[in-house]
């Protein structure tokens, strides 16, 4: 075995033992276990342009159904994908869910025809013709005093009517600019609306209309919404723009409690459990360049991935029942992946057609489900988590590659060397080397001779001297070596290493001062 | 200009050493192309193999793609046996004139004082080389030229019969260096590529033992003489040494072009003494 053979073999031994202690490490320390998440297309309907889609249980019989809205038609469909109703009007529209009167979920489509209350059977059970504007958003807040419909509008004026329709009160959230959020928010128990324009002013009113506390963004507002993250009873409001800049108010006093830089727009933040600690929330936040991150209430940052395009919509749902809620993020090229609660760790699903426009996500019949509307179609998927079987362990892997590093290095160390450029048929006795001597001292004496000729010029004379001199002085070594009595004829230059011979005060080769 | 592969070999030996040791090369050469030969299909294997595995974790759909690595492992170990057969791999066989010198050698192995040596040397490293190279200058269009003298075969022996004998072959390649030139018609630049003239030229010096031979030739009479492929430039049979030289033009020459010479010396310029 030569000497390539040998490193060969030692470096395939050293990567086949990193492999297998590697592997053998994750598989049997690193709590490794691959899975798959799966996605199975339950129904679907052709719907274009819709905006909302929520899963809700309307008549309190404890199954869900699923409502959508797009630009100016609401449908409700059941758990089997079976329309139960769809009521058109005129856009702009905008619609909310709540329950109004106390007797389960009610929805509420203000129009520019009037605002109308509609049970989850499609039947109206009131409509009135309040002079709020054109409709923007709209909210329901369950305040102490019983629960208002909040009506946002273009000019960023809000009105609250009572649960049978009557107006209660007016109010005006900046400087008119359209309104751009409405969300419940809590203090100590107590239920308040706060609200956002555009223009990235944000109010908090009470049940009589009265502001609590305002706060300015400091830019256009994409993204306004309110959770009880840390289950304190305050809730903690969260706001996103064009800036980038996420921050996070205390509805108490609309004091900033952190904020982060993003780097690139706030298209959507949305609440979910990821970390599985039942006392408490985490609020994920999508970015314009496709930026996803997951933070605590207190500002510390979970994780952070990103998707392929900008972040359209979010949704939390625990598909694999650990406690901890996956973050299911779709975004505007149609994809749509999920990030494992605790970790993060992300997991493409499969494409929609369109550009995602809304999602949700619940148990709309007995699985987990996702909603997803995109530009055409509204669908829903079936979510499961399948765990790989045992054999799929990076044992095997690690196993197979060293495999495929064995074979490999077998072939290459059984490769013969090349044959070397330069052989030599040499007797090493003295006789044949003084033999060897003479033959070269004639062939100097021939290089010299053509030089004199002009067969030769200076530099291959210069380069043919220097090779026939270090002939000479190897063979005056091995002459040396084998006892002979020799006349040392040459030397080697300290500058160059060339052969010169004895007498030269100048280096032939180099041109330094050498001084034998 | 046909490539070999280059090979010096440096001769100082018995003649059948001299032979072992071009034998072995010479099988060296032989096992090494059937050894890349036999395991130029192995990348291709590898490669493929690689791509099952792939789709084997593409297909199961699990997030920990650990056949994709084993795939990418089966890539990676097919980059680096291609990789160690194209650094192995002998691109080019052996120069004929390898073969040359040997059957040279081998004609000669029984003519030698059976104490004394080959000396010498069989250079195939090629003639563009610095130290080679005899003159440089410009044709008539003005182009680069290079003149090399290689001096491929070089042996000295002292003969059976005490005469010494000093043999060089030695090529002689002009070369036009390859440049851009631009067309007239489409302007644009093309190279053209070097063009090489070759000739062949044979040295042979024999110093004769007065004991052994006579010269008897007469050297005008031999000199434009073809032996072989060889016609007979220079012919000094003064001072009891044959100095001949021959040329061809051919850029190969074959042993017995060689033989001949040093046959036409021995049976037409020398004649044996009568012992008594």
């Amino acid at each position: 075995m030569n000497m390539r053979a040998i490193v060969t073999v030692k470096i395939a031994t050293a990567l086949i033992f990193v492999v297998i202690m590697l592997s053998a490490a994750i598989t049997f320390f690193g709590g490794y276990r691959a899975a798959r998440w799966d996605e199975q297309p339950a129904w679907a309907h052709d719907l274009g342009g819709a905006v909302t889609t929520k899963i809700i249980d309307f008549d309190g019989d404890k199954q869900n159904e699923l409502f959508v809205q797009n630009a100016n038609s609401l449908q409700v469909f059941d758990a089997s994908g079976k329309e139960r109703f769809t009521r058109s009007y005129n856009d702009p529209m905008a619609t909310t869910m709540g329950n109004v009167g106390g007797s389960g979920e009610k929805i509420v489509a203000w129009s520019p025809a009037g605002v109308e209350l509609l049970d989850g059977a499609g039947k109206t059970l009131w409509a009135a013709q309040p002079p709020a504007g054109t409709p923007s958003r709209a909210a329901v807040v369950r305040f102490g005093g019983g629960a208002q419909i909040i009506l946002g509008n273009t000019a960023g004026k809000l009105m609250a009517l009572d649960a049978d329709g009557k107006e209660r009160w007016h109010a005006q959230v900046g400087s008119g600019d359209y309104i751009r959020a409405l969300d419940e928010a809590l203090i100590g128990g107590q239920r308040y609306v706060v609200a956002a324009n555009h223009n990235g002013m944000l109010a908090l009113f009470d049940e009589n209309g009265q502001q609590r506390w305002s706060y300015n963004y400091g830019g256009a507002l994409r993204r306004m919404r309110a959770f009880d993250l840390n289950g304190d009873g305050v809730s903690e409001i969260v706001a996103g723009g064009d800036s980038g800049q996420f921050v996070m108010l205390s509805a108490a006093e609309g004091n900033e409690l952190w904020s982060k830089s993003l780097g690139q727009a706030v298209t959507e933040a949305r609440d979910i459990n990821v970390d599985g600690d039942p006392k408490a929330r985490e609020v994920v936040v999508g970015g314009k360049d496709g930026g996803v991150w997951a933070f605590r209430a207190d500002g510390t940052e979970l994780w952070s991935h990103s998707v392929g395009e900008k972040v359209a919509d979010i949704t939390g749902v625990d598909v694999d029942d650990d406690g901890a809620e996956e973050a299911i993020v779709g975004d505007d090229n149609g994809g749509l992946v999920l990030f494992e609660g605790q970790s993060g760790a992300r997991h493409s699903l499969r494409d929609v057609a369109g550009s995602v426009a809304s999602m949700d996500a619940g148990r709309l019949s007995d699985s987990d489900q996702l909603v997803v509307a995109d530009g055409s179609k509204v669908q829903v998927l079936g979510l499961s988590k399948e765990n790989a079987p045992l054999w799929y362990s990076p044992l095997l892997a690690g196993g197979l590659l060293s495999l495929v590093i064995a074979v490999a290095a077998w072939f290459i160390a059984s490769i013969p060397p090349k044959p070397t450029l330069r052989v030599a048929a040499e007797d090493q006795s003295v006789e044949s080397l003084q033999s060897q001597r003479v033959m070269l001292h004639e062939s100097m004496a021939d290089v010299e001779r053509l030089r004199k000729e002009g067969e030769m010029p200076e530099q291959a004379y210069l380069l043919r001297l220097k090779e026939l001199r270090g002939e000479l002085a190897t063979t005056e070594v091995a002459l040396q070596k084998a006892g002979a009595p020799v006349r040392v004829e040459t030397f080697r230059c300290p500058s160059c290493g060339g052969a010169l011979p004895l007498g030269t005060d100048r280096c032939d080769y180099c041109g330094q001062v050498v001084i034998a | 200009m046909p490539t070999f592969d280059p090979v010096y070999l440096s001769i100082n030996n018995r003649p059948r050493a001299v032979l072992a040791t071009m034998d072995e090369l010479r099988a060296r050469y032989d096992q090494q192309k059937q050894a890349t030969r036999k395991r130029r299909w192995l990348p291709a294997v590898m490669l493929l193999a690689g791509f099952p595995f792939c789709m084997l974790d593409v297909l199961l759909g699990y997030d920990g793609s650990l056949f994709i690595i084993v795939g990418i492992g089966c890539v990676l170990a097919a980059i680096a046996v291609a990789w160690a057969i194209r650094r192995r791999r002998i691109k080019n066989d052996l120069s004929p004139d390898y073969d040359t010198a040997r059957a040279i050698i081998n004609t000669l192995r029984d003519d030698l004082d059976p104490k004394r040596n080959f000396f010498g040397h069989l250079d195939l490293t090629g003639a563009e080389q610095p130290s080679k190279l005899f003159r440089e200058g410009s044709n008539a269009l003005g182009l680069a030229v290079a003149w090399y003298r290689d001096e491929w075969l070089n042996l000295k022996t002292k003969l059976y019969d005490g005469n010494m004998l000093r043999l060089s072959a030695v090529g002689r390649v002009k070369v036009r260096k390859g440049y851009y030139k631009r067309s007239r018609v489409s302007g644009k630049n093309k190279w053209k590529q070097p063009k090489y003239k070759q000739l062949q030229e044979l040295k042979v010096r024999l110093s004769v033992n007065p004991n052994m031979y006579d010269i008897k030739a007469d050297p005008g009479r031999y000199v434009g003489q073809r032996v072989g492929q060889y016609t007979i430039t220079m012919l000094d049979l003064r001072g009891g040494i044959v100095q001949l030289q021959a040329t061809t033009s051919s850029s190969q020459v074959v042993s017995d072009d060689i033989l001949g010479v040093l046959h036409l010396i021995y049976t037409s310029m020398l004649q044996r003494k009568v012992t008594v």
